[in-house]
């Protein structure tokens, strides 16, 4: 489990877009494999296991702020934080996250999976629960959208 | 024979049974459109990996390599926890373990990621892949060389911001480097890195260009993405946005 946490990162840092708050996400994510782990099926895939607490895990998250009208807030308080140079205020947040934050949670999530993560449509939709063509339409309206929006960046 | 956008992108990704990938090749031969298309998706795939990527090469935080630790042998039976139950983590504990470690993630706030400085210009580059064909270069330059006189004039001319599709030669970022020269990253009929000093602009990288583009929709990602890679290397700072890139051109990148 320990070899994953780098990419378990990776995926966070997508689905959240904060580092802090992928961190936090990684977090949760190690406590509910370790408490799950008689859950765990020997002989399937690790990652993919733990791909799927960690998006169900934000997905929890995510409807959970948005009952608490949260959604941007978090944002906003890194984009304006004191003490961080500007600069790292970009890094926090450039227009490449700010993009992907702004793609609804399944094509999101669809985009990383495939494009960043390199799993196959097939295991993509395992972690996600949803029908390969699913996955596949998602990809696309997800890369288009995100296509659009890092245009209008330019 | 029409592809879509599904079947495209499940080509690109290596996803078609070898019927359907051969029906996709075909159409791909056939229509520049779906090239330019296909060339779209991958792009993106390079800019995505070169945003994400790096934070593989991340130092991982003490607390969650702790947290594998501290669970990882078997939890003996009365402390075994009912998953259905185990809501023992939330946002705000695993938060206030994290700000124990505050001054590693401080640090790791610190590491730029590439679409640090690569952003700017990556997103225009984005909309702007352009098709290349193949073209019989001259002898090729070496680094420490000066730009010719044509690279010379996109150099000093071309925005980011304002490069046309077509180009021949596409500016991928400018930046600064150490020793406060401008530098910029270009890629295409030549590719590179070239620093403007008091000579002209003396190339600092030749990348790979020409028979890199034998086929008609060239296989940009790579190149350009160590294009990028060494500019970070370089750079004092992020890249030039489009503002700055054209008072930097207007002050004749002195």
């Amino acid at each position: 489990m320990l070899d994953l946490l780098p990419r378990l990162r990776r995926f966070a840092t997508g689905l959240t877009g904060h580092a802090s708050d992928a961190d936090d996400l990684c977090q949760m994510t190690v406590e509910r494999a370790l408490t799950s782990q008689d859950k765990w099926q020997q002989g399937t895939r690790l990652d993919s296991w733990m791909y799927r607490i960690m998006r169900n895990l934000w997905i929890d998250e995510t409807r959970a702020r948005g009952r608490r009208s949260q959604t941007f807030l978090a944002e906003e308080a890194g984009a304006g934080q004191g003490g961080m140079g500007a600069q790292e205020a970009v890094v926090e947040l450039n227009h490449i996250d700010r993009a992907m934050q702004r793609l609804p949670e399944d094509q999101r999530e669809a985009v990383l999976l495939v494009m960043v993560e390199g799993y196959a449509y097939k295991e993509a939709a395992e972690i996600v629960g949803c029908p390969v063509g699913t996955m596949n339409s998602r990809l696309v309206r997800g890369r288009d959208a995100l296509m659009e929006l890092l245009g209008e960046a330019a | 024979m029409t592809v879509t956008r599904e079947e495209l992108a499940a080509f690109a990704d290596g996803e078609l049974e070898a019927a359907e990938h051969a029906r996709v090749s075909k159409a791909l031969a056939a229509d520049p459109d779906l090239r330019h298309q296909l060339e779209v998706h991958r792009q993106l795939k390079t800019v995505l990996a070169a945003h994400y990527d790096p934070i593989l090469e991340q130092h991982v935080p003490e607390t969650l390599i702790e947290a594998v630790r501290r669970t990882a042998p078997a939890p003996d039976e009365t402390e075994m926890t009912e998953p259905e139950t185990a809501e023992v983590v939330s946002f705000a504990e695993a938060r206030a373990a994290r700000d124990e470690q505050i001054e590693g993630l401080e640090a790791k706030r610190r590491l730029p990621r590439w679409s640090y400085i690569a952003g700017p210009a990556l997103a225009a580059s984005l909309v702007a892949v352009a098709v290349f064909s193949l073209r019989g270069g001259p002898e090729s330059p070496a680094t420490g060389d000066y730009a010719d006189a044509q690279l010379a004039s996109v150099l000093n001319d071309q925005l980011v911001a304002e490069q046309g599709q077509t180009a021949n030669t596409r500016i991928l970022l400018s930046f600064r480097d150490k020793g406060d020269r401008f530098c910029r990253a270009f890629s295409g009929e030549s590719a590179g890195i070239a620093c403007r000093d008091n000579s002209g602009w003396q190339l600092q990288r030749i990348g790979a260009s020409g028979e890199a583009q034998s086929t008609d929709y060239r296989q940009a990602g790579a190149s350009d993405a160590n294009l990028l890679e060494a500019a970070q290397g370089m750079a004092k700072g992020a890249a030039l946005d489009a503002e700055a890139e054209a008072a930097a051109k207007e002050a004749g990148w002195r």
